[in-house]
């Protein structure tokens, strides 16, 4: 049976891959902005709207594909994890209630780390998974904090600039790796359950039904 | 009973549907990105602030308005300056205004030259202080120094205040109980001229608290479409029902003459 975050784990792992890359080009055009503003000024700055107008838009598509992507893996981790103790409708909730989501995401993804590491094969990629969970809430408060201060300031110091393009990078970055050791594991853990030989029928289970039709 | 055949299961996500939603979903930005690259022109203007005339190095009280004037090129260009400005105002204008614009720049830097030298030279003539013909150029060579960021000759009037009160160590704010502002270019003869952008200095003037406003009185000598900048100042402060006093002048001596009859509080 196919996963069912399949589709939606390729889509966001082309869309992250593409944010990650124009992240990094923002990167190029900060550095050059806080080490020469004029060529900055005369040569970049059309192109560094351009990248930027693209990333805007870019990232509003992601956060919807990325939603619908935990609510389908978290559909997914129900189906081949018994008793799994986050359901996809509170896997999404974590993600969105605002303050609750500085706790709620990191402990999503570490749930799901820990339960990849009960299989030995997939030990490795639940740790990762676990060690980036906090390091990506931390990281994602300071790309907020520091993108309002970009956003609102009138004359932007080049090493702000370059901070705030450098942790958004690493932002985007993480939730690429996230996204391609969450799916890695979900694929590891669906072929180690259809590798399993399946129990066969045997006449000791089926029983008698436990009743007698009484006419 | 012969049975049916099945037909061929379908894979669920079949990899050309996968790449189609991925494509379609990169598009979308770049669609987007593209539409606001298109060449689309506009002249804004937008409140600026208002500016003490000591900051640019004359001892007096007064202060000059400027304003944000610009040309965007593209629906991006257009975006950011809305996002930074939310009171710029935007006319369509076609492809050659940013070469205008740039034209218009070197015009207006050599009216700014003209009018700070008509500035020297009225406070000079009001004051009976003419200086030496080196102690004007240094003085003038100063501010040109000084108003290097700002363009336009619309700071002419209140400079020439600003310079009366040097000479004659007056201060028309009563130790800053008043805010005074204004705008005008002055004039070989300290004529107060026409100037643009008055709906937005007197939006900038009343957003730091100006509590006189002056404009030049043009309603007989406009010569351009459109309102005259008196009209418009007192159309503007009724319409936005604004709180500074807008006081229309003729010449510098007016606007000194009014600012001496002010009342102490």
């Amino acid at each position: 049976m196919p996963l069912k975050s399949e589709l939606m784990t390729f889509v966001l792992k082309i869309l992250l891959a593409a944010l990650v890359a124009l992240a990094a080009a923002d990167l190029v055009f900060s550095t050059v902005y806080m080490m020469d503003e004029e060529l900055f000024r005369e040569r970049l700055v059309a192109v560094y709207g351009f990248v930027d107008s693209v990333s805007a838009v870019l990232y509003i598509i992601i956060i919807v594909v990325y939603l619908i992507w935990i609510y389908r893996v978290h559909m997914d981790l129900n189906r081949l994890y018994l008793q799994y103790p986050r359901t996809p409708g509170s896997a999404l909730a974590c993600m969105l209630i605002p303050v609750y989501n500085l706790y709620g995401q990191p402990s999503t993804f570490r749930l799901i780390g820990s339960h990849y590491q009960r299989t030995a094969a997939l030990r490795k990629t639940g740790q990762w998974i676990q060690g980036l969970a906090v390091p990506l809430v931390i990281i994602m408060s300071a790309s907020n904090v520091l993108g309002r201060f970009v956003a609102n300031a009138d004359e932007i110091p080049g090493s702000i600039l370059f901070a705030s393009s450098l942790i958004t990078f690493v932002t985007y970055s993480l939730f690429l790796a996230l996204c391609l050791l969450v799916s890695k594991g979900l694929i590891g853990v669906q072929e180690r359950i259809a590798d399993e030989p399946a129990t066969e029928l045997t006449p000791k289970l089926i029983q008698e039904p436990p009743f007698v039709l009484k006419s | 009973m012969e049975q049916l055949p099945l037909p061929p299961a379908k894979p669920r996500n079949h990899p050309a549907r996968k790449w189609i939603v991925a494509v379609l979903l990169l598009l979308l930005p770049l669609s987007i990105g593209f539409y606001g690259y298109l060449p689309q022109y506009n002249s804004f203007t937008a409140p600026g602030e208002i500016v003490p005339v000591q900051e640019i190095g004359v001892h007096g009280s007064v202060r000059f308005v400027y304003v944000r004037e610009g040309v965007t090129r593209n629906r991006y260009e257009k975006l950011t300056v809305s996002r930074s400005y939310p009171d710029a105002h935007f006319t369509r204008v076609d492809a050659s205004a940013g070469d205008d614009f740039d034209d218009m720049l070197d015009i207006e830097q050599d009216m700014k030259n003209d009018t700070i030298r008509h500035a020297i030279d009225s406070a000079a003539a009001i004051t009976d202080q003419t200086g030496t013909e080196e102690e004007t150029a240094t003085k003038l060579n100063a501010l040109i120094d000084e108003t290097a960021q700002y363009y336009g000759n619309s700071i002419g009037l209140m400079l020439g205040i600003g310079l009366y009160e040097e000479e004659r160590r007056e201060d028309f704010s009563r130790g800053g109980q008043l805010t005074i502002a204004g705008t005008g270019t002055l004039e070989e003869d300290h004529s107060v001229g026409s100037v643009g952008a008055i709906r937005e200095k007197l939006q900038t003037a009343e957003a730091a608290g100006a509590d006189i406003f002056f404009v030049p009185k043009d309603k007989e000598t406009f010569m351009y479409f459109g309102p005259s900048n008196e009209e418009e100042a007192l159309q503007t402060a009724d319409e936005l029902r604004l709180h500074l006093h807008v006081v229309p002048v003729a010449s510098l001596e007016e606007a000194i003459a009014c600012l001496k009859q002010l009342p102490y509080t």
